[in-house]
């Protein structure tokens, strides 16, 4: 096995769901798509953590469902630790989904109700024929609710979901990620329905968890703030492509894309004497539907840089404007 | 550990239920069922019941579509209750050539309304004459019946009613105190019989008969010409005008005897229906669901195939082909009230499958099989305790419809059956209550004990509603 | 807090030891535990705090809508002058519920009725208050004063254009499906029928919470176009204290049913900062975007359950100050300074 840089490469990824056909269409065999994720490529280093940034509809989530193979793309290639994972027989599902383990975003519902803690753990290790008995497995159990802080594991092994709080039940949910050994975690906005008290403490958790076992995150997240902290490398996702991708510090201070800086300027500070003043959005409007996404650049509806060739010309590709700052964007240098 | 596990877990349970008050209720109601269906053979009033429900000869004895005895207790004019004398002394006298043996009964009569029938039972064999003497309290003694009997050299029931055997005796005795404008009105062939002997010796005995009340004394005259002759352990039977504690249907049976036995059948094919039915309908519906596509389309074709077909018609086809047995009927009912859920759980399953942690057991890699058994039925299990709940009436009113065409099972007694008895003898047109009401309360009771078990269970055991 | 400070006729709304408790089979929870607060006209009250901390309770209760067990277990609620604690719910619903006090509920605006169109499901919230006559004009029969005022057809549609206008809606959305409306656009129309009765308060449950960025600050400035306009209070209840710092003149911040901290938006943002060590640690863990930090703070622990509350100050077991007074004796709300209350033992000179 060649050990390349990169653990994961996403090339050209495309997922296309098609919408119901309306009387007419069957006539004349059209059919639409929503396109949910048109073409996104980009690679993750090995022990990186890599943040998927962008508004609801995006095709972040989508993305990150087909790098977790629970959707089969429309197109293009998924490359993880150098095969091919893009088509996967039963066998090759099997090894993959023990190298790439979830964090989802509501860790109350990822959870079946009826499940104690400990029976929430020792599915991954039953499905995957993990420790020989049961006492080996609730070992495993054990060791997995102490790496994530869940102490006495003991006492938190017996309770059930809705006996755990909020940060407890995703550290529970991070445990049962960790039980298999993975390579790489896909954490789908593991803090966001998380009180922000403790929202901290369950991102720093799961980074001194990343260290200690070198793990290579995919971070998807709405929030451009706890990405900074978060991640080593932003991609921002607009409609189903990337618009922006690059350090944090880049990204964030240094944003090109309008998209990215309208972003930046929206967010929430706290931060006195913003009370009385109408905040400046540079952007009109809201996210079109991904069924209809504009022709030429998939933004210039919305952007107020627009001129006739972000709509008459083909779409900007991403290009790498400064060492690892990527944009898609033909008039970055202007504006 | 599992052991003890599963006790905290229903311990955990039960401090639950004890709070919701409905629930308890129905346990209550299904507790004293099951404690019928346990206690069975102390509480039948004819032990026999279960086998002869339909042996008219086994219930001859008895009143015709008589009023539960309880009923007295709301009217002035108390009937007579029916009731058995098995207590007598006896005599016996060698004559030489013959041996009489005598047996006289008490029977106490403080009613207004005589009973209908005096009916006597003994053990006889050989050819023995029988004689039958009343002793009323005001002194009068009547010869009411006097016949040889040929038993043959076996034991063997007699049985002597006094009201068909003996009208022209009573007829003699009492036109000597009635009137003869009395006497022009009434038929011979047609008096009460059991009216002249239980009421006073004046005028208007057959037509406007008054009780007269007090001590009579029944003699049964045995006279044993042979050897081989005998007559042994008689006992009176008094089919009285209002009988037991739910009265008798027109067929004479005691309907308390039918409501008791038909506890266990109701459960049995409640319970066995609703379990088989509603077990293939949710692991039906949430294969269907689960699956989706094509295959979810041709599992829900299959469905309505099922739902279309009119089961009853089925039923008898299949019941006029085979013998009909109960057993054979759950299969059936179970073959097709397992559609019933299929809907429902289908829809419940399509959300669930949508919850996230089927989609995370799915990104750990978990197989059909174990999604589906592990996290998809478990979370259904309250809905169909519920739907199970209603499961049961819905059976025992199926089973009646079935009895209803004559194709019940015909070695059992059901509440259905009851039912359709007594819708078949008119009895709702007739007034007849309590062939109706009681059987039809069980069903109700059963359904209710088992809809509250089931509601109550569902609150407690859903944990969504449990930590809101 | 001070009685003659409460007593001001700045004040459009007063809250006096409001308690609002759930009795549970386990217990009694209370969620809202001796709470005294007010609300000037004009101005926006940010209420912030964790989930389960009573700021949504506190809201139903303002609304006299205690979601069952909940109930009202003492307290007043001075709304313009007027107590609506005792009154009742006839009453509340005729004068007092959308009249005087309305509320967008927290996603409210999925909750929309998908078969009917915005101008339907709008009329039918005006109706519950003011009947529309079919005909063309107002009918002069009804003397009756129980009759709520009458309008016609015509009348309704000019109140419902006018005030979609004022959320930034086009008078078209009345033929639109909900399903046919982006996320702000429900969100605008919700604080549209919110607005039709001219109350003087209005509850926002956290209304930007489920909404993208860009799209929260549009709503974010609707509230603020809003209040300038129409002159109104509003509670604004969020999780996020970042959110308030963008809307409240004064921000209210409750733990585990208790109000912790009052203070002006200079007060709690300002250089100085909050002087409640929960408010203090609850900005610090809240992520700033241009700042470039190595570790996020956090506060250890998870707020008490409130069917066991601790001792003395609720917050004493997270606390990185807590003194031996913190355990066992629960601080009031004292005014620190002019606007600043604070419910903390340390923070007394």
């Amino acid at each position: 096995m060649s050990n390349s840089k990169y653990l994961v490469e996403v090339e050209n990824l495309q997922k296309w769901f098609p919408t119901r056909r309306t009387i007419g269409e069957v006539f004349k065999g059209q059919q639409r798509y929503v396109k949910a994720v048109d073409g996104v490529s980009f690679k993750i280093e090995r022990g990186e953590i890599f943040g998927l940034v962008g508004e609801s509809g995006c095709g972040k989530t989508t993305t990150g469902k087909l790098i977790m193979k629970l959707l089969d793309p429309t197109d293009g290639k998924l490359i993880f630790d150098d095969d091919d994972v893009t088509h996967l027989d039963k066998v090759g599902l099997d090894t993959y989904r023990q190298n790439v383990q979830m964090v989802f975003q509501d860790p109350y519902a990822s959870m079946n109700p009826r499940f104690r803690l400990r029976d929430v753990l020792e599915e991954p290790l039953i499905i995957h024929k993990k420790g020989g008995s049961k006492a080996q497995r609730m070992e495993m159990v054990k060791k997995a609710l102490n790496e994530v802080r869940l102490q006495p594991s003991e006492e938190f092994m017996v309770r059930f979901p809705h006996m755990l709080s909020g940060g407890q039940r995703q550290r529970g949910a991070t445990a049962r990620s960790l039980i298999l050994n993975p390579k790489m975690i896909v954490a789908d906005e593991p803090v966001s329905m998380i009180d922000l008290s403790t929202r901290a403490e369950i991102l720093h958790m799961m980074k001194t968890v990343q260290r200690e076992l070198n793990l290579t995150y995919l971070y998807i997240t709405h929030d451009l703030s706890t990405a900074r902290y978060f991640t080593d490398k932003i991609a921002v996702m607009y409609l189903g492509k990337i618009v922006e991708m690059g350090n944090p510090n880049d990204v964030i201070d240094n944003s090109m894309h309008p998209y990215t800086k309208a972003l930046i300027t929206a967010v929430c500070e706290p931060i006195a004497g913003k009370v009385n003043r109408i905040k400046e959005v540079p952007i009109k409007g809201e996210v079109p539907s991904a069924e209809n996404i504009p022709q030429g650049c998939r933004f210039h509806p919305r952007c107020p840089y627009a001129i006739k060739e972000c709509w008459e010309k083909e779409e900007p590709v991403l290009e790498e404007v400064e060492k690892g700052h990527f944009v898609a964007c033909r008039r970055y240098k202007e504006i | 550990m599992k052991l003890a596990e599963m006790k905290d877990s229903f311990k955990e349970f039960w401090s639950e239920f004890k709070k919701e008050k409905t629930g308890v209720i129905g346990l209550i109601l299904f507790g004293i069922f099951l404690f019928i269906v346990i206690f069975e053979p102390f509480l039948l009033p004819f032990e026999d019941a279960n086998t002869r429900w339909r042996d008219i000869s086994y219930w001859e004895d008895w009143p015709k579509s008589a009023p539960p005895a309880w009923t007295n207790w709301f009217t002035s004019d108390k009937k007579s209750v029916t009731g058995t004398l098995t207590e007598y002394s006896e005599i016996s006298q060698d004559m030489g050539a013959m041996v009489m043996k005598e047996f006289v009964f008490e029977y106490d009569y403080q009613y207004d309304d005589a009973p209908n029938d005096i009916i006597i039972h003994g053990d006889a064999s050989g050819q023995p004459i029988v004689v039958v003497n009343i002793l009323r309290p005001d002194g009068e003694e009547i010869e009411t019946f006097q016949s040889a009997y040929n038993a043959g050299e076996r034991t063997k029931d007699i049985r002597i009613s006094i009201d068909n055997s003996s009208r022209d005796i009573i007829y003699n005795f009492a036109k000597d105190f009635e009137s003869q404008e009395n006497l022009r009105n009434v038929k011979p062939g047609l008096i009460k019989t059991t009216n002249g002997i239980f009421s006073k010796a004046q005028e208007g005995i057959l037509r406007y008969p008054e009780p007269l009340k007090g001590n009579y004394q029944i003699k049964i005259t045995a006279i044993l010409r042979d050897e081989n002759d005998n007559m042994d352990t008689p006992y009176i039977i008094m089919p009285g005008k209002v009988s037991g504690v739910l009265g008798t249907d027109s067929q004479k049976r005691d309907i308390w005897t039918g409501v008791l036995a038909g506890v266990k059948w109701a459960l049995l094919i409640g319970i066995l229906t609703a379990v088989f039915s509603v077990t293939i309908g949710v692991i039906y519906g949430v294969i269907s669901a689960y699956l989706g596509g094509w295959k979810d389309a041709l599992m829900q074709r299959v469905f309505e195939v099922f739902v279309s077909v009119p089961l009853l018609p089925v039923l008898i086809v299949l019941s006029a082909v085979f013998e009909p047995s109960i057993w054979m009927m759950v299969m059936l009912m179970a073959m097709f009230f397992w559609t019933g859920s299929v809907k429902t759980v289908r829809s419940m399953a399509m959300q669930i499958k949508e919850e996230t942690f089927i989609e995370a057991s799915k990104a750990l890699g978990a197989s059909n099989f174990r999604i589906i058994f592990k996290h998809m039925v478990p979370i259904l299990i309250p809905y169909s305790f519920s739907s199970m709940a209603l499961f049961i009436p819905r059976a025992v009113v199926y089973e009646a419809s079935i009895s209803l065409l004559g194709l019940g099972d015909s070695q059992i007694v059901t509440w259905g059956q009851i039912l359709s008895d007594a819708l078949n003898s008119g009895a709702v047109l007739n007034g007849l209550w309590w062939w109706v009401v009681p059987p039809g309360l069980a069903i109700a009771f059963m359904g209710m004990a088992f809809a509250f078990i089931g509601f109550s269970m569902d609150k407690i055991l859903h944990p969504k509603l449990r930590t809101r | 807090m001070e009685k003659t400070k409460m007593k001001d006729n700045r004040n459009v709304l007063e809250v006096e030891n409001l308690k609002l408790y759930y009795n549970v089979s386990d217990g009694q929870v209370k969620a809202v535990d001796d709470v005294t607060f007010f609300l000037r006209k004009g101005e926006t009250l940010g209420l912030v705090g964790e989930s389960g901390c009573g700021k949504t309770t506190t809201a139903t209760a303002l609304m006299h809508l205690p979601t069952p067990p909940g109930y009202i277990a003492g307290g007043k609620i001075i709304l313009d002058g007027e107590d609506i604690v005792p009154l009742k719910e006839t009453e509340i619903r005729k004068r007092i519920r959308w009249e005087k006090i309305s509320m967008v509920f927290q996603g409210a605006m999925n909750c929309l009725t998908p078969v009917y169109t915005i101008g339907k499901l709008m009329t039918e919230t005006l109706q519950e208050h003011r009947a529309i006559s079919q005909g063309e004009k107002t009918s002069g029969f009804s003397k009756s004063r129980k009759t709520p005022r009458k309008m016609n057809k015509e009348e309704a549609r000019k109140i419902m254009v006018k005030y979609l206008d004022y959320v930034g809606l086009s008078e078209d959305i009345l033929r639109r499906y909900p399903h046919e409306l982006s996320g702000g656009m429900k969100q605008r129309v919700v604080i549209a029928m919110a607005l039709f009765l001219e109350p003087k308060v209005i509850v926002c449950d956290e209304p930007t919470t489920a909404l993208d960025v860009v799209v929260q600050a549009q709503i974010i400035n609707l509230l603020k176009e809003l209040k300038e306009k129409l002159d109104l209070a509003f509670i604004f209840i969020t999780h996020d204290l970042a959110t308030v710092a963008e809307v409240s003149d004064r921000v209210q911040i409750m733990y585990a049913g208790r109000i912790m901290e009052i203070g002006t938006n200079q007060q709690i943002y300002g250089k100085q900062g909050p002087m409640h060590p929960y408010t203090r640690r609850l900005l610090e863990a809240t992520p700033r975007l241009h700042e470039e930090v190595e570790e996020l703070a956090f506060i250890p622990g998870t707020p008490p359950d409130l069917l066991r509350p601790p001792q003395g100050c609720k917050f004493h077991d997270r606390c990185d100050v807590a003194m031996e007074k913190c355990k066992t004796e629960e601080p009031d709300l004292i005014e620190v300074e002019e606007d600043h209350y604070v419910a903390c033992w340390r923070c007394r000179k």
